[in-house]
């Protein structure tokens, strides 16, 4: 009996179980008849007790939480700062593409200076000359075949005409001199031929180019009003953004006045 | 209304086997259930409502993520008080470690730092008697493994059983804690000048009227 009360004395674990009263009865029996005999374990135990009943005072605060599942509760819970950068992010990409396209398109210059973010398009003479001469050879070609097959059949009928004036030689004998005037009148016709067929095929050019520039144009425009649009809208976000980072600091600044 | 006193009388394991169904309605029944112990919890824990409200919150959802995981080898509560208790333990370890968001510049983080305690002093308190603010107070001295044991003990009513399971303490080690905890808040209440408002063991109390209190306690 004596060992097992030396045991108990000052045991925490045991007076602990006892204070909670988490011990068996038998455990219990033998601390409370400790207790009357031991003044300093009576006092632990009473003392314990008083910081005890201290604690039931702290109650939290009233606000508590009302939570609600609702049906979309996996993007709910993502906080703005985790989704906005990425969007942010992905604009900023797509503008940078657009531009990029636009740049090597229509000769862009772009420049960031005080006044903010300035677009300028470079679409002059020096871009559209690298076009027409590139078109210019197709043309050429074209030509080129035209003009092959029209002396072909030019060959062709002064071989038949030479026939004709060797047939009319042999008839006529004398009129060698009228031989020579047909073949100088085909040439011209011919020539005259040759001459308007250019001209069309040059008017068909021009009218061609006429269609391309204004083709351009639009489509100019069209990525211009774009990049415009998406520079705004990147603009209207980052704006969006500062004015949250101020209300936070606003907030920061009241708490740390607080 | 009909529902409603249906969900009321199931127990935590039948609504979790009905939410992994697809009955998301049920999860509610279980949020309603448990979480103003789950924010007391973290409230006495971490002692700041705001951030209380983002732990309960935090669990609530990771408890509603990883709800298929749950299989009933133990009590929901007992799951959900772990999920909690990691939570406000790793908030107090970041806390610690860094400020919740970078100090802008031209603020010197230092006039932030009190910010976030009432300007009260615990004299104060003291002096008008606010014995929960003194409390609160007093057990931010206490070591985080000492407060968790006192908490879960004293304001969520768990044996040291289950506070050792909860913890993957031993009991023994939970008892020790406690000890020491409610030794140095003894020590802090009386250097405050409180008296204890409970029996105190004051000179010349009989040995019989000791006897007499602790039978009726237990």
């Amino acid at each position: 009996m004596g060992s097992k009360r030396l045991n108990l004395c000052g045991n925490k674990v045991s007076l602990i179980a006892y204070l909670y009263d988490e011990c068996s009865a038998e455990e219990r029996e033998e601390i409370s008849s400790h207790l009357i005999t031991c003044a300093a374990c009576a006092q632990e135990i009473d003392e314990l007790k008083g910081v005890r009943s201290m604690l039931t005072e702290w109650v939290p605060a009233e606000s508590e939480p009302q939570f609600q599942l609702v049906s979309r509760n996996d993007s709910g819970s993502s906080p703005w700062w985790h989704s906005q950068p990425v969007r942010t992010f992905g604009l900023a990409a797509a503008a940078l593409l657009v531009t990029a396209v636009a740049v090597s398109l229509a000769n862009l210059e772009i420049t960031y200076g005080s006044e903010g973010l300035l677009v300028r398009t470079g679409w002059t003479r020096p871009t559209t000359a690298p076009v027409l001469e590139s078109a210019e050879p197709e043309w050429r070609k074209e030509f080129e075949t035209l003009a092959e097959g029209l002396r072909e059949k030019f060959a062709e009928s002064q071989a038949v005409s030479a026939s004709e004036v060797s047939l009319a030689n042999a008839e006529l004998g004398d009129e060698g001199s009228r031989t020579g005037m047909t073949d100088d009148a085909l040439v011209e016709r011919v020539q005259g031929l040759v001459d308007e067929s250019e001209q069309r095929q040059q008017r068909e050019l021009a009218l061609r180019f006429a269609q391309l520039l204004r083709e351009t144009e639009v489509q100019r425009q069209a990525d211009l009003f774009q990049i415009d649009q998406q520079l705004g809208q990147l603009q209207g976000f980052t704006e969006a953004e500062v004015v949250q980072h101020h209300e936070l600091m606003d907030y920061l600044v009241l708490v740390a006045g607080r | 209304m009909g529902t409603l006193v249906d969900t009321m009388s199931w127990t935590d394991e039948e609504l979790v086997a009905r939410c992994v169904e697809g009955d998301t309605e049920s999860f509610n029944a279980l949020m309603q259930r448990w979480e103003r112990p789950i924010y007391r919890l973290a409230y006495r824990l971490i002692g700041r409502e705001d951030d209380a409200h983002d732990v309960c919150q935090e669990t609530f959802l990771r408890a509603f993520r990883g709800l298929k995981k749950f299989r009933s080898e133990a009590k929901f509560s007992s799951w959900l008080y772990r999920i909690a208790i990691n939570l406000c333990r790793d908030w107090v370890r970041r806390e610690r470690r860094t400020p919740v968001v970078a100090a802008p510049e031209g603020i010197d983080i230092l006039d932030l730092a009190p910010a976030d305690d009432t300007s009260e002093s615990i004299q104060d308190l003291v002096e008008r008697r606010e014995l929960g603010g003194v409390v609160a107070k007093a057990m931010k001295v206490l070591s985080k493994e000492q407060r968790t044991a006192i908490v879960l003990k004293e304001y969520h009513g768990f044996t040291f059983q289950e506070i050792s399971n909860l913890l993957d303490c031993p009991e023994s080690t939970i008892k020790t804690r406690v000890y020491h905890g409610l030794s140095q808040l003894r020590g802090e209440f009386r250097r405050l000048g409180l008296s204890n408002s409970s029996v105190r063991v004051e000179a010349g109390l009989s040995q019989s009227r000791v006897n007499q209190l602790s039978a009726r306690e237990s």
